[in-house]
């Protein structure tokens, strides 16, 4: 049985087997060699910079939540994620169907993908739904490296929560003005879009109950430009930004708790 | 490792992503000033930024006709450089509320408020006049760790240099936050750093009441600061 291709990031996490059992396409070694570069693949904490350790009491907090919570819908990823529960389209609409958000300002893929190894997943009830939502701190990172590693990620979730549904939001643009960032994010979507809605790349064990959901478009306005009455700081949403645009991911959850 | 500029020297915020995303913010400020009129600006860090997102900001300081220069992780050096170059022109306000430090986490007190006493330097050569509101910084960390003992010697050394420069006014906003264990709660500041609506209430209102008595043209009552 071929190996996963992330062989180097299982030895990293907590033992899976159902990872080591995937029926994944076999890697060439200059894949591997390619994955073992990509710093999005290998879960991984901040530094504590400032030495005010902010994120490690967010994730104990998280922990804890998880622990002693009851939800059905879990969001967890970076700013965007975390200041979408002070808005309104959260605590009219998206709270109501009993979530937690594990976001935290900052994080990038690796960030996020120790989370979900580290405590942050271990519920007590079952979970009907996961949002991720996180890759747009990680500018170092080709596009094809943040893509792989939020297939890392959704490997990641399924390994905790087996065949919950997943909904990946698609990243945003930014910037006031075009830059590279926005090709950069729109690339990471085409590849999302491709890998888990073309039924040629179906992969068993990863693509299954993996909704790829768009959010990115309108946001650009004719003349190239983003409005900050959308993103007040060409990055981060505001109120109403939050409400046209995370509105399909309402509705998908929506969708998928019926069912 | 590179030395930290001292906080007296102005600095624009290099591009660190490569989207400008922070000059499209500081000429977007600009804009407001020619096209708006402001009673009181905000100008600083993460802190003033993430009020304006609050409860508090359309309940109480919108009215004021205020405008929020805040801009999340901010030096000293930046809004120094900002007030240097036109934010504080075009505009004629009665009051300016300065609110940053806690990114300078790696220069000393000293330095940190050098620096501050150099951007309420240049906002009186802008505005002569205008009533000058520095609210303490506000400490940080769920728990007791060494960034809250800067910050808590910053606020003892501008205690004992601000209330000497005239129309300068140091109100302390951050007591009420750390809690008998040592802890800060995240209903005050949901990631130990942010205020959350509860939080802001706590340490703006004061900073409101204030606001209203300069707006009113007279000089603050002597015991509006909370005693230590």
């Amino acid at each position: 049985m071929a190996e996963s291709t992330h062989s180097i990031a299982n030895h990293r996490c907590d033992n899976s087997n159902s990872r080591v059992n995937d029926a994944a396409a076999a890697a060439d070694d200059n894949r591997l060699a390619e994955e073992m570069n990509n710093p999005c693949v290998i879960p991984a904490r901040p530094e504590d910079v400032v030495g005010d350790k902010r994120w490690e009491s967010m994730h104990k907090r998280y922990v804890t939540e998880a622990r002693t919570s009851e939800p059905e819908v879990v969001f967890i990823g970076d700013s965007i994620v975390q200041q979408l529960q002070f808005s309104t389209i959260w605590t009219e609409k998206i709270n109501s169907l009993h979530c937690l958000n594990f976001g935290i300002g900052g994080d990038r893929v690796e960030y996020v993908l120790w989370r979900i190894l580290n405590g942050e997943f271990e519920f007590n009830v079952p979970i009907k739904a996961v949002v991720v939502f996180v890759g747009t701190n990680n500018t170092d990172c080709t596009p094809h490296e943040v893509f792989e590693g939020l297939l890392e990620i959704v490997r990641a979730v399924k390994s905790k929560l087996g065949g919950v549904a997943i909904v990946l939001p698609t990243l945003l643009p930014r910037g006031q003005n075009p830059n590279p960032y926005r090709e950069r994010n729109d690339h990471v979507n085409t590849f999302l879009l491709d890998k888990f809605e073309n039924p040629a790349n179906a992969e068993p064990g990863l693509t299954e109950n993996v909704h790829v959901v768009r959010i990115h478009g309108g946001i650009v306005q004719g003349d190239q430009t983003i409005s900050h009455h959308v993103m007040h700081d060409y990055l981060h949403l505001t109120d109403s930004g939050y409400a046209k645009i995370f509105e399909p991911v309402h509705s998908k959850l929506m969708q998928i708790l019926k069912n | 490792m590179v030395k930290m500029h001292p906080c007296t020297k102005p600095l624009p915020v290099e591009d660190p992503d490569g989207d400008q995303r922070w000059m499209s913010i500081h000429n977007r400020f600009l804009s407001e000033t020619r096209e708006k009129d402001a009673d009181v600006i905000f100008i600083g860090d993460s802190i003033l930024q993430a009020l304006q997102h609050t409860d508090i900001w359309n309940e109480l300081f919108a009215p004021l006709h205020c405008l929020n220069f805040g801009i999340h992780r901010d030096l000293i050096q930046n809004v120094l450089w900002r007030i240097q170059n036109g934010e504080l022109d075009n505009v004629r306000p009665k009051a300016v509320v300065l609110h940053v430090g806690t990114n300078n986490h790696q220069n000393t007190p000293e330095e940190i408020v050098d620096g501050i006493t150099e951007i309420i330097n240049s906002i009186k050569e802008k505005l002569p006049d205008v009533y000058i509101v520095v609210p303490s910084l506000l400490p940080r960390g769920q728990h007791p760790n060494v960034i809250r003992d800067k910050i808590n010697l910053v606020n003892e050394i501008l205690k004992s240099r601000l209330p000497i420069i005239p129309k300068v006014e140091l109100i302390a906003i951050d007591k009420g936050f750390i809690q008998p264990d040592g802890t800060i709660s995240h209903h005050d500041m949901h990631d130990y750093l942010l205020l959350t609506n509860a939080g802001s209430k706590k340490a703006f209102e004061p900073v409101h009441e204030l606001l209203l008595q300069l707006l009113n043209e007279g000089e603050p009552e002597k015991d509006l600061t909370p005693s230590e």
